[in-house]
């Protein structure tokens, strides 16, 4: 088992500095100039070139990508001959072409906001979703099943950008129900950071929450017809352990292992709704980072976003192990 | 789509300033093109119902680009900006739209001598850092000096204008103050008259509008022991009405009253409100919303781009509802935009063809694809209203539907009706109802005209090929640099942006001498009068002797701003103006 | 001896979209305590259907059932689901066929039983512990400590049997009804598994209901046999008497179709047709189709009249649902070949 996981970990390893590598090959394939960006319309070709020095895109490839990664473990010094050599600590991800910005820093600043919209909405969209599925499943048929079925319809047909503004529009513009959200660090204060995340929490868990009630309903109809739960009630389990313990449980293995993937992805950011309540996490800054054609800061975003992707995989292939027992490689 | 320009876009490419300088001291005029005074003091003109106290917001998506003035190169950062940095000149605006140029570091308006290539300033004492410290003739020198940096092999200073480098004198190969720390910038020096400082620049060539070209942030001082490189972006040290609070990009900015600042040292800024609180990152539509509905940030708020640049597309129907809000809290009028048909004069040839395409075309319907009334006014001049050169002529019919029995009667003189292309970018839908438009209202006159969409990552460099690829007909649009028409035509026509490969900003590919001497002639002219005159001479050439544009409209800004906020609109910026606005009742 | 178990004119139908599923059609026996009775018949016939009607775990769902379960006093199709839920495991308790998915595959065998003894009584989880490992002792579980914390799919068949016989047993119910819980298993285990259910049948007076259709099994291990065809029963009595003398042309038929290994015959027997669809009940003898002997009842009315069970003059413990006179059945059912004991 432990040496499932060491291997698992080093091909984890691996895939990133890979998506490192393609990021930074599809960017050098891309026709636009960055430091033109930079300058602006009036730049004469020898400030261009200038520009260019000083980000250091006027090496080779390779020269970058070997001191990208060295930069990685060792503090590197851009254009470290003249008069003003740049220091970058290591975790070094270069300075942000736009802003100048200490990429590192950046993203530390910005991750706490992503973190909280992933893990309050995925929170409220695995427990809502997971609820309302099972009361589909064990009420099938019957009215609460087809409420709830057309809800999971309903609300997975939406796309966060239509929701977003409608909710802005309606709880926060015109009725003043929730305050515009911000966010405001939990160590701050708890109750004005949920407050401030509420509206997007719920936006985003809406439309994910359809999916796990689907899912779960789905799981749930199948385990509830099998044997096991029949033994368990003919055994004489009261029927809330029946339904949660035995019935669910038997249910839950594929739900929490898709979790855990979608969680992964959206530690990288959700770009959308971030954009559409101005929450500035993660994903708004990729998105810039991209318009913008800002390398360092598009290199950033991917390796954060990657590496979560990457980890809740590994997470969710040992969870496996962990939620079925014949999967297990002991004994 | 209105197709407004962010920044303001400048070629002033190293030929340009050859202007001569005939006659002496520029005079403050009313007969067309800006008014200058020599002699202005602060206070700054107020609003009418200003009132001190408050803060004002800012809630928009995109940050200021760069607040470092060596840095600062669009309308935003100018518009911000300069309530942390003033320049040696500036344009005052009175509250009733006019705008003069006036001495902002500078007490006057700047003295030329030795034929135009040698300018004097006086400068004004009383502006104070904000630590107390006195600016000084050193500082703006310092500050002029890092656009150099722009030279140097490890710039860092990268995104501002590079004016300075093409117009004053370098004798030493000064390459910024990071890269050639004892190196001097030989063009410009200080020195003192009675007991106030003057700065003197040495021009590599004569410039009749050097103190229009001082308004640029460029000529804004920096204070050597403050200055923080690449970091100052954050960090401006100000000697303006306010200072930084604290600033991080791309999230919120805090400025707050600096101290030390004499409202009457400055003609240009009002500076009522205690603070201003900047938001960025935050959704156009939930912002636009905010200000339909005047509620939270937006009551205090005013809006810095124009509204159609951040939101989609606003028709007539929406307009329609919008007018009555606009009317109580925003701007809905022209800008110093003008959208117009560009014809490549060296692919279409034949003269008649060209004044029958200005006779055939329909700006109205055309207009009309791309948001109706909001898009702009209609116009027959390549200058905005109020800049020499602007006049109310005609182009080919009064009617802005276009005169299709005219056209045929040019068509019928035509040797041989070539197919003529127009290209437009392929990024939006309503680019595409655009050209649509003109094809249909050209062919009615019988001309024989194609579309082609060009994918929007190549658009500009299309527009910019010469040979047989290079486009016949194409939209384009220009604002001036400063409010000077030296500053529309010559960067638009001169012949010698005109190459083999590829072409600058002049895409009607104009190569005609006797339109240089025109323009050279007309930027020289330092009599107003006379000068507006040349220019509209210059605007008659370009349009109806050799048809090599057709002007469409000059474009409208919609800014909003909110209930309790009074302000102007700052036409350099294109925007609310930051200098003058006001919360009117600061308990809210 | 009173009856512990008496089940009268028992009727389970479950609406399906084509129709009406009659799995059983008025059925009726007795058990009584301490004694086991065998429930023989082919797939479809409806045996399981009736151990789930008497477990109660047919409440609650679309099936409609009718009639009167008695269970020791308590009736058991007027229960409601909680009072089935109190009696399942303490009072009677089943055991399935297919043990590997019967028994939950992510919990421990022994955590599984100790939860079972947890719910009905109010013990710590250590003392449930301890009577589980009991339990697997009991049911000649080797290592039972270590076995505890197994899963299902790390025990073998053989094992996994007598684990669910312990989870059954658990709570010393008083009846256990067993469905098919040797079918799966081969020969040798069978017998071993035959052997545990006797053992405790002798030492705790347990009632037991074997279903199967192995005849073999039913020979060796019930008192009583009850064979069941479409629904109903068609032949009741003791084992001696129903395998040694049939008296339905059903159990004749499965007596006669099995292989005599002493003679020398190459041809199997068997029954021909197929069981009847439980959609459309015959109006008479279910059977009749395939009854070779239907022409023997006068005016042919196996095809529209229903026969009841009644008694052999000979052997009154012996019922018999069929037209063919007492001597008619003498003379016909004769032993082809058929297992004695």
């Amino acid at each position: 088992m432990f040496k499932y996981f060491i291997k698992r970990t080093a091909t984890a390893v691996v895939l990133l500095f890979v998506v490192v590598f393609v990021t930074f090959g599809l960017f050098m394939a891309v026709p636009a100039d960055p430091a033109k960006l930079s300058c602006g319309k009036t730049c004469s070709e020898e400030t261009k070139a200038n520009i260019r020095h000083a980000m250091e895109i006027d090496l080779p490839f390779t020269t970058q990508y070997t001191r990208f990664v060295k930069g990685l473990f060792v503090d590197r010094y851009y254009n470290k001959g003249s008069q003003q050599p740049r220091k970058c600590e290591a975790p070094c991800l270069g300075f942000s072409f736009r802003t100048d910005e200490n990429v590192t820093d950046v993203l530390q600043r910005r991750a706490p906001t992503t973190f909280s919209l992933a893990l309050g909405a995925s929170l409220i969209w695995l427990i809502g979703g997971v609820l309302l599925g099972m009361v589909s499943a064990l009420r099938r048929g019957k009215t609460v099943d087809k409420v709830v079925q057309s809800f999971a319809l309903f609300f997975s047909s939406l796309q966060i950008y239509l929701i977003g503004w409608v909710v802005s529009l309606y709880f926060v513009i015109k009725h003043h129900i929730i305050p515009t959200p911000t966010y405001v660090s939990p160590f701050e204060s708890v109750s004005k950071w949920a407050a401030g995340m509420l509206l997007p929490w719920l936006t985003l868990a809406l439309i994910s929450m359809a999916g796990y009630a689907r899912l779960t309903r789905a799981g749930m109809l199948e385990t509830l017809s099998e044997d096991y739960v029949r033994t368990a009630r003919s055994n004489g389990l009261k029927k809330g352990r029946v339904q949660f313990k035995h019935a669910l449980r038997g249910a839950i293995t594929p739900i929490i292992t898709i979790f855990g993937l979608d969680l992964g992805a959206l530690m990288g950011g959700a770009v959308i709704t971030e954009s559409t309540f101005g929450l500035k996490g993660i994903g708004t800054l990729s998105l810039e980072a991209v318009y913008e054609l800002d390398l360092p800061l598009i290199i950033g975003t991917v390796i954060f976003g990657a590496f979560f992707i990457i980890m809740a995989n590994l997470i969710v292939d040992m969870l496996y192990a962990a939620l079925d027992p014949k999967v297990r490689i002991t004994k | 789509m209105k197709r407004t320009r962010t920044a303001i876009v400048a070629v002033l490419a190293l030929g340009t300033a050859s202007l001569i300088m005939t006659s002496v001291a520029p005079v403050a005029n009313a007969a067309g093109g800006l008014a200058i005074n020599a002699k202005a003091v602060g206070p700054a003109p107020a609003l009418a119902g200003t009132v001190k106290g408050g803060t004002v917001n800012y809630t928009g998506k995109s940050d200021v680009n760069h607040l470092d003035p060596s840095r600062c190169y669009d309308t935003f950062c100018m518009n911000i900006g300069r309530l942390l940095w003033r320049t040696l000149t500036a344009i005052q605006l009175d509250g009733k739209g006019k705008q003069t140029l006036v001495g902002d570091i500078a007490s006057d308006v700047g003295t030329p001598s030795n034929g135009g290539k040698t300018w004097t300033f006086k400068l004004r004492s009383g502006i104070k850092w904000q630590d107390g410290q006195p600016v000084t003739c050193a500082d703006l020198k310092y500050g002029i000096g890092r656009t150099w940096d722009q030279d140097a092999d490890s710039v860092v200073l990268t995104g501002g204008t590079s004016y300075p480098q093409a117009t004053i004198e370098n004798t030493a190969g000064f390459k910024g103050p990071y890269a050639t720390p004892t190196k001097d910038l030989s063009g410009v020096s200080c020195g003192t008259s009675g007991s106030v400082e003057t700065i003197t620049f040495k021009l590599l060539t004569a410039a009749g509008d050097f103190n229009f070209q001082t308004t640029m942030p460029n000529y804004a001082a920096v204070r050597k022991d403050k200055d923080t490189g690449v970091n100052y972006d954050n960090q401006v040290f100000s000697y303006g009405p306010y200072q930084i609070q604290s600033r991080i990009k791309k999230d919120k900015t805090i400025l707050v009253r600096n101290t030390y600042w004499d409202a009457k040292t400055d003609p240009i800024r009002v500076a009522a409100p205690d603070k201003i609180d900047m938001l960025l990152g935050q959704d156009s539509v939930n912002t636009n919303n905010l200000y339909i509905e005047d509620t939270g940030r937006a009551v205090n708020g005013i809006a810095n781009g124009p509204l159609t640049q951040n939101v989609p597309l606003i028709y007539d129907s929406e307009m329609d509802a919008l007018q009555p809000l606009f009317e109580k809290r925003g701007y809905y009028g022209k800008n110093p935009y003008v959208t117009w048909l560009a014809i490549n004069v060296q692919k279409v040839t034949d003269l008649n063809l060209r004044k029958a395409i200005q006779c055939a075309l329909n700006v109205e319907g055309m207009r009309a694809t791309v948001g109706g009334k909001s898009a702009g006014d209609f116009t027959s001049s390549l200058a905005p209203e109020g800049i020499a050169g602007y006049s109310k002529s005609t182009v080919c019919s009064t009617s802005p539907k276009g005169d299709v029995a005219k056209a045929k009667e040019y068509m019928a003189k035509v040797k041989t009706n070539k197919e003529v292309t127009f290209v437009y970018s392929n990024a939006t839908k309503d680019a595409e109802n655009e050209a649509l438009s003109l094809q249909s209202s050209l062919t009615k006159a019988g001309i024989k005209i194609k579309i082609k969409p060009i994918d929007s990552t190549e658009y500009y460099t299309i527009l910019e090929q010469q040979g047989a690829d290079a486009p016949d007909l194409m939209l384009y649009a220009w604002g001036y640099d400063w409010p000077n028409a030296s500053t529309i035509y010559p960067p638009l026509f001169r012949s010698d942006l005109v190459g083999t490969d590829v072409v600058g900003e002049n895409k009607s590919r104009v190569t005609d001498k006797t339109l240089d001497a025109m323009m050279t002639k007309a930027a020289a002219e330092t009599n107003p009068a006379k000068a507006n005159a040349a220019w509209v001479a210059v605007e008659k050439y370009i349009v109806n002797t050799i048809a090599a544009v057709v002007p469409m409209y000059q474009d409208k800004t919609l800014l909003w701003r909110g209930s309790n906020v009074g302000a102007q609109y700052n036409p350099i910026a294109n925007s609310n103006d930051w200098a003058s606005v006001y919360i009117k009742n600061p308990k809210l | 001896m009173s009856n512990f178990l008496e089940v009268k004119d028992l009727k389970v139908a479950f609406p399906v979209e084509a129709g009406v599923v009659h799995a059983v059609n008025g059925l009726s026996f007795n058990l009584e305590a301490g004694k086991s009775l065998g429930i023989v018949g082919e797939s479809g016939s409806g045996k399981s259907v009736t151990s789930l009607a008497i477990m109660g775990l047919l409440k609650e769902s679309s099936a409609q059932v009718s009639g009167q379960i008695n269970l020791d006093g308590q009736d058991l199709i007027a229960a409601s689901e909680n009072d089935m839920r109190k009696i399942r495991s303490t009072k009677i308790s089943m055991i399935f066929q297919d043990s590997l998915a019967a028994l939950h595959p992510y919990f421990r065998v022994g955590k599984q039983i100790a939860e079972v003894y947890k719910a009905h009584n109010n013990v710590s989880k250590a003392e449930a512990k301890k009577r589980a490992i009991e339990m697997l002792d009991r049911v000649g579980i080797p290592e039972p400590d270590k076995r505890f914390s197994d899963y299902p799919h790390q025990f073998s068949g053989g094992m996994r049997q007598r684990a669910m016989i312990a989870m059954a047993l658990v709570c010393n119910p008083k009846f256990l009804i067993a469905d098919e819980p040797t079918t799966a298993l081969d020969v040798t285990v069978q017998a071993q598994i035959l052997e545990l259910l006797k053992s405790v049948q002798k030492e705790f007076n347990t009632s037991i209901i074997f279903i199967t259709h192995d005849l073999g099994v039913i020979s060796e291990f019930a008192d009583d046999v009850l064979v069941m065809y479409a629904g109903r029963a068609v032949e009741k009595g003791s084992v001696v008497e129903v395998l040694t003398k049939p008296q339905h042309p059903y159990s004749w038929g499965l007596l006669s179709s099995i292989p005599d290994l002493d003679s020398h015959v190459n041809k199997f027997n068997s029954i021909p047709g197929t069981p009847p669809s439980m959609l459309k009940l015959a109006s008479g003898c279910a059977f009749e189709p395939r009854c070779e002997f239907k022409s023997n009842v006068a005016g042919g009315k196996c095809a529209s009249q229903l026969p009841e069970l009644h008694s052999l003059a000979e052997s009154p413990t012996q019922e018999a649902r069929c037209f063919l006179s007492d001597a008619d059945r003498k003379r016909l059912l004769t032993p082809r070949q058929f297992a004695g004991n």
